[in-house]
């Protein structure tokens, strides 16, 4: 199954949507900085760089393999199989917090009376399957749909042009110095940092490729869309405003009308939030997936994702009791965050380069680079 | 009552489809995963369905983050 290599450009789409899908959830990380929330989310984008550099630097010691196999690979079999058991945790955390957030944002702009559980009769079989498909096949489904994301993010902002006023985003960078670094590292944990979990798809990747440009891309391409609209948001609502609203991009895209005929335009957003709500939970899911086979060493590697997939969407009904409490959370995750984005990715790369001089320090080539 | 009965429903479907096919397969290290997601998975439904109060996860991780970092 391994044998068929997935283009880099299409991982460049994965990562791209995977981390767009946060963008619902994305003011209440960078929210502190108030109207120039537009700038940290910028900031972040650049700093996500050097994230994107140190995890392909993991990536670039181990040519065609994954997270998983390059961890046991470089801290042996016992600790090897905690870390990737810690970051198939973190997966499978992160993808029950996202499954509960889309089911609370249909739940509550469009399906009120219908129970959570009913969204995810339709759900967890959806996204087992596609994982269960491969790499490939989410690989195909995620450059289908980016072009689609772009679009409609385009069109939401060159109708809302009529609703928008420059004086919402002044005075610029008035924001305290702390105000705007925490509000930057919020927005470069979540959803820049998640990135390190999309590094277990590289043993599936052209060797050919470079791991960095493939991270590289999809963040430039998800920063751009984040940056406009989150500028969007603040633009039409206004900070103050942004801030009363759980879902501001719906919310602020809901305000656009031309004439009587193109009005609820919100809708298509949140179509477009769902599809890429998906395609982040199916990323997760198959990181897990391969971390659980790389840990019981299991032959068919896709077979725990159905499995997988039930246990996180257990686990997404006891997260907490209403979406208020979920949201104030989200503040929290930037701190849990950096022992699985920074410190066991940065355990990994030292204990690689150590191993890879006491073996005689072999250069790769320079393509792979 | 509602959740648990659709939650069965869901659980007898991914039954069907994964976890008889892993039991006839004999996929040994694969059912040591599987068996325990589902009893998870049903437990945690019937809690909820049964309105059982729980201590959000979300609540714990941030009592031990906030310890763990000295937050406010």
């Amino acid at each position: 199954m391994k044998n068929q290599k997935v283009p880099g450009k299409k991982i460049t789409a994965i990562i791209a949507l995977y981390l767009i899908g946060s963008s619902l959830v994305e003011s209440s990380v960078s929210g502190a900085a108030r109207q120039d929330s537009w700038f940290c989310v910028l900031l972040a984008t650049g700093l996500a760089l050097l994230l994107a550099w140190l995890y392909s630097s993991i990536l670039r010691l181990h040519p065609g393999k994954g997270l998983f196999d390059i961890a046991v690979e470089t801290l042996g079999a016992v600790l090897g199989k905690i870390v990737c058991a810690i970051f198939v945790l973190y997966a499978v955390y992160l993808a029950a917090q996202v499954i509960r957030v889309f089911e609370e944002f249909v739940h509550l702009v469009n399906l009120p009376q219908t129970p959570e559980i009913v969204l995810l009769i339709f759900t967890v079989p959806l996204v087992a399957w596609q994982v269960r498909s491969g790499l490939n096949n989410m690989a195909n489904v995620s450059a289908f749909l980016l072009p689609l994301q772009l679009i409609f993010v385009a069109i939401t902002i060159v109708l809302g042009i009529k609703f928008m006023d420059p004086e919402n985003i002044r005075p610029i960078l008035s924001a305290k110095p702390t105000q705007m670094l925490k509000a930057t590292l919020g927005v470069l944990a979540l959803p820049y940092g998640e990135t390190i979990l999309c590094t277990s798809f590289f043993g599936e990747v052209d060797q050919k490729e470079s791991p960095f440009k493939i991270m590289a891309f999809g963040i430039l391409i998800a920063g751009a869309v984040l940056v406009m609209a989150r500028l969007r948001n603040l633009l039409i609502l206004g900070s103050a405003t942004v801030q009363m609203y759980l879902f501001p991009s719906y919310d602020a895209v809901g305000v656009i009308s031309l004439g009587d005929f193109v009005t609820r335009i919100s809708v298509l957003i949140g179509v477009n939030l769902v599809l890429a709500g998906i395609i982040k939970v199916s990323a997760y899911l198959y990181s897990a997936t391969l971390g659980i086979s790389r840990i019981l060493e299991i032959r068919d590697f896709l077979s725990p994702a159905v499995s997988c997939c039930l246990l996180i969407a257990g686990i997404s009904s006891i997260l907490y009791s209403n979406i208020l409490d979920g949201m104030k959370f989200i503040t929290i995750m930037p701190y849990n965050s950096v022992l699985f984005q920074i410190l066991l990715p940065a355990v990994i790369l030292i204990a690689g380069k150590l191993k890879k001089k006491a073996a005689g320090g072999k250069k790769w080539p320079e393509k792979n680079r | 009552m509602q959740q648990i009965m659709l939650s069965a429903f869901l659980l007898a479907f991914c039954v069907w489809v994964d976890l008889v096919p892993l039991i006839k397969k004999k996929e040994k290290k694969a059912l040591w995963f599987a068996i325990p997601s589902y009893l998870i998975y049903l437990i945690l439904n019937i809690l909820v369905g049964l309105n059982v109060k729980t201590a959000g996860l979300n609540q714990i991780i941030a009592q031990l983050v906030k310890s763990a970092m000295k937050l406010e």
